[in-house]
């Protein structure tokens, strides 16, 4: 193990009876990092993360978190992580701040150092107010934020967060972010999962890209972003959809990658200036429509694009 | 510490929960308390039954010089101070008008007398039939004035009997008779019997309707009827209780608090034990409360308190124990309805506890009832109350034991589950 790395994941590995959920897979999280993995649901991610922390055994392979092994010392593992999981686990007839001293005291907190945590933990998710409300009738944000609470009291150096902005509304959504950057700031390593290209583009140091149970990729935006090279990414919203003239598509020249939803055309292509003509010359021929186009430089999900063939958001 | 915390949560999250409180002490009160009232719980101990309207019809008439005494001492019985509080007697001249009045509902029972009552008392070789018209939604009616009918009537054909003995042993000392003396024995007979049929006072014996005996000191039958009841109602439902505390583990398991739970610093077995604390604290709570309600309440006598004391804590680490045996087998909250609603409804049933303070019940019955844990523990309520016999270390070791081997599988199961 080195000191530097919060995890370490080898080979890590899990079969079920029929699914191959997690195929073999192999990471490091620095110190102090936001990791993310980046991928569409059924990826494999909460797989992964539920084997890091513990939630589930490996088939095969090991992890080992500030230096210890989810096998073999799942207890110093499970003291030094913070677990925020996709659903909310709150108990809904208690309040807040119950809940916050229940969880709390699972991690062995109790007394004065206790209350103290409650409070600080309640002004980072800025509940304060609401502490005494019971979480039944906290609206979705507010549970979400009372979810991240409870992974926060004990002072984890890991945290592990599961795809925490799912079904929330765009201020809470903000709200989660910035407390994730704020809790990176003080020394926190994050583990954060997620289907949204844009929080890992903000969030991330680093990005690992999962599909199917396999890393795909794996480095900072910019190197992931670099896999694609110089390619355009060209977004086309036709009259109809294409149907069974997509194949016309991909035989213009230049066009590396096709893939449509709902009218909505994404393709990956050498030289924009060049290839547009080309697309609009055959839109005309095939009696097709252009409503609009969109011109985009590459970004995750034209890296996405370009490993898969398949848009993240045609797995959403 | 770890587990006292996790019992702590779980009852602080039951009293907050209508259903549980309901289900604890609302229920099995309330059940008890309507049953208790069925029985006249609030009279006094004595059992209330309307009193019937009797309608009677005496026919009976003078034959041979012998009055018609017998018809009229029928009346007199049936309206006699001692039945006074059972019976209203009314007489018809005739028994088309008692029928008609059984048809209009003014009477519920006619009693016809008919003309050769007396004589066929007195007389040899005679015989008549009193008959009891009745509608036939007073079946319970007619069945009443009929036993009190009955000895009245066989004290009639004893004298008959009594004559003939007379009259053939007279003969066979060689004096002569007549068929005067053999009526005058028949009548001599019947007088004395009307009179002196056990446990009258110059008339018909008194019919007693009782609720079951009391068996405990100082109860009446109706406390001694309740304290049955409520000792079934408190083994359901605190075997209820159990069950819905671990099924405590199944909803966190759909709640995903459970898999929360499992990433802290916290290990199966402490979690399993704070929800077998949990159910216990809950449980010894739900006996006290259920029992010094119910003594204050219904005036239930409990017994020594050291038995009783024994029996409730024994109790609570068999239904706590046995809930968690149950919830093992379940997978999600749905399928708790069954077990909640149906196993322990049918386990509750074959154990007796619905016939709590019954008597007579068949012998099938009561084994079949110690084929479930809930009918050993009927058994000791029963002999703390004294309504059996028996020592109570028996049905004691029998639900320790059982409470040791099902909390054993029940936790063996859930480690497996959480593995």
């Amino acid at each position: 193990m080195h000191d530097e790395f919060a995890v370490e994941v080898k080979g890590l590995d899990k079969k079920y009876k029929d699914v191959h959920a997690v195929n073999t897979v192999s990471f490091t999280i620095r110190r102090g990092e936001i990791f993310s993995f980046l991928g569409p649901n059924g990826a494999g991610k909460t797989t992964t993360i539920s084997m890091i922390s513990t939630l589930l055994v490996p088939t095969k392979g090991d992890a080992l978190v500030m230096g210890h092994s989810v096998r073999r010392d799942p207890m110093a593992v499970k003291k030094s992580i913070g677990v925020v999981p996709q659903d909310i686990a709150l108990y809904e007839d208690m309040t807040a701040r119950e809940n916050l001293a229940f969880w709390g005291r699972m991690y062995g907190l109790r007394g004065q150092a206790l209350k103290s945590r409650i409070n600080e933990v309640l002004k980072i998710i800025s509940l304060e107010e609401r502490q005494k409300g019971m979480i039944g009738k906290f609206s979705g944000g507010m549970k979400r934020r009372v979810n991240i609470g409870v992974a926060l009291l004990h002072k984890p150096d890991l945290i592990i967060m599961d795809e925490p902005t799912v079904g929330v509304d765009p201020q809470s959504r903000r709200n989660i972010l910035d407390s994730v950057k704020e809790l990176n700031k003080q020394g926190c390593t994050v583990l954060y999962t997620t289907h949204y290209m844009e929080e890992a583009q903000e969030l991330s140091d680093h990005i690992a890209i999962m599909d199917h149970g396999q890393i795909i990729a794996n480095g900072t935006n910019a190197e992931l972003v670099k896999i694609v090279g110089e390619l355009d990414r060209i977004d086309l919203t036709l009259s109809e959809t294409v149907g069974g003239k997509l194949s016309n598509f991909e035989k213009v020249k230049g066009v590396k990658k096709i893939t449509q939803e709902n009218g909505k055309m994404t393709l990956l292509a050498d030289d924009s200036d060049t290839v547009l003509p080309r697309l609009f010359e055959l839109t005309a021929r095939l009696g097709l429509r252009i409503l609009t186009v969109e011109v985009k430089e590459p970004n995750l999900e034209t890296v996405f694009l370009h490993l898969t063939g398949r848009a993240l958001r045609d797995n959403q | 510490m770890k587990a006292l915390d996790i019992a702590m949560k779980d009852m602080i999250r039951s009293w907050r929960s209508a259903f549980t409180l309901v289900m604890m002490f609302v229920a099995p009160l309330l059940i008890t308390g309507l049953i208790y009232l069925a029985f006249g719980g609030l009279g006094g101990g004595e059992v209330n039954i309307a009193q019937i309207h009797v309608g009677v019809v005496n026919q009976d008439v003078a034959v041979n010089q012998v009055p018609a005494q017998m018809g009229d001492e029928l009346v007199k019985a049936l309206a006699a101070e001692s039945l006074k509080k059972l019976l209203i007697v009314t007489q018809y001249p005739s028994e088309a008008e008692a029928r008609q009045a059984v048809l209009d509902k003014k009477i519920s029972v006619a009693l016809i007398i008919p003309s050769d009552f007396t004589s066929s008392v007195i007389q040899e070789n005679t015989s008549t039939t009193l008959a009891v018209i009745h509608d036939p939604a007073s079946t319970l009616s007619a069945s009443i004035v009929q036993s009190i009918v009955e000895p009245f009537v066989n004290g009639l054909n004893g004298s008959k009997i009594a004559a003939r003995v007379v009259v053939s042993q007279l003969e066979k000392d060689g004096l002569k008779t007549d068929a005067s003396l053999a009526s005058q024995v028949a009548q001599a007979y019947g007088n004395w019997s009307i009179a002196n049929v056990p446990g009258s006072n110059g008339a018909l014996p008194s019919v007693d309707l009782q609720a079951p005996t009391a068996s405990a000191q100082g109860q009446s039958g109706v406390q001694s009827v309740a304290g049955g009841i409520m000792a079934g109602m408190i083994v359901y439902f605190v075997f209820y209780t159990g069950a819905l505390n671990a099924q405590s583990i199944i909803r966190e398991q759909d709640d995903q608090t459970l898999a929360r739970l499992s990433v802290t610093p916290t290990s199966p077995a402490t979690i399993l034990l704070g929800k077998v604390i949990g159910s216990m604290i809950l449980i010894s709570v739900q006996i006290v409360v259920l029992m010094l309600l119910s003594s204050w309440f219904f005036r239930i006598n409990w017994g020594n308190l050291l038995d009783i004391g024994a029996v409730g804590l024994v109790l609570v680490f068999l239904a706590s124990g046995f809930g968690i045996f149950l919830m093992s087998f379940i997978k999600n909250m749905r399928q708790t309805g069954i077990v909640l609603g149906g196993v322990l409804t049918v386990l509750g049933m074959l154990g007796g506890l619905f016939t709590g303070g019954f008597q007579n019940l068949p012998k099938a019955f009561l084994v079949a009832n110690l084929f479930t844990p809930h009918g050993w523990a009927m058994q000791a309520f029963k002999i703390v109350l004294g309504e059996s016999s028996g020592t109570l270390v028996i049905p004691l070791l029998v639900m320790i034991a059982i409470g040791i081997a099902s909390m054993a599988i029940g936790i063996m199961l859930f480690r497996r589950r959480f593995a």
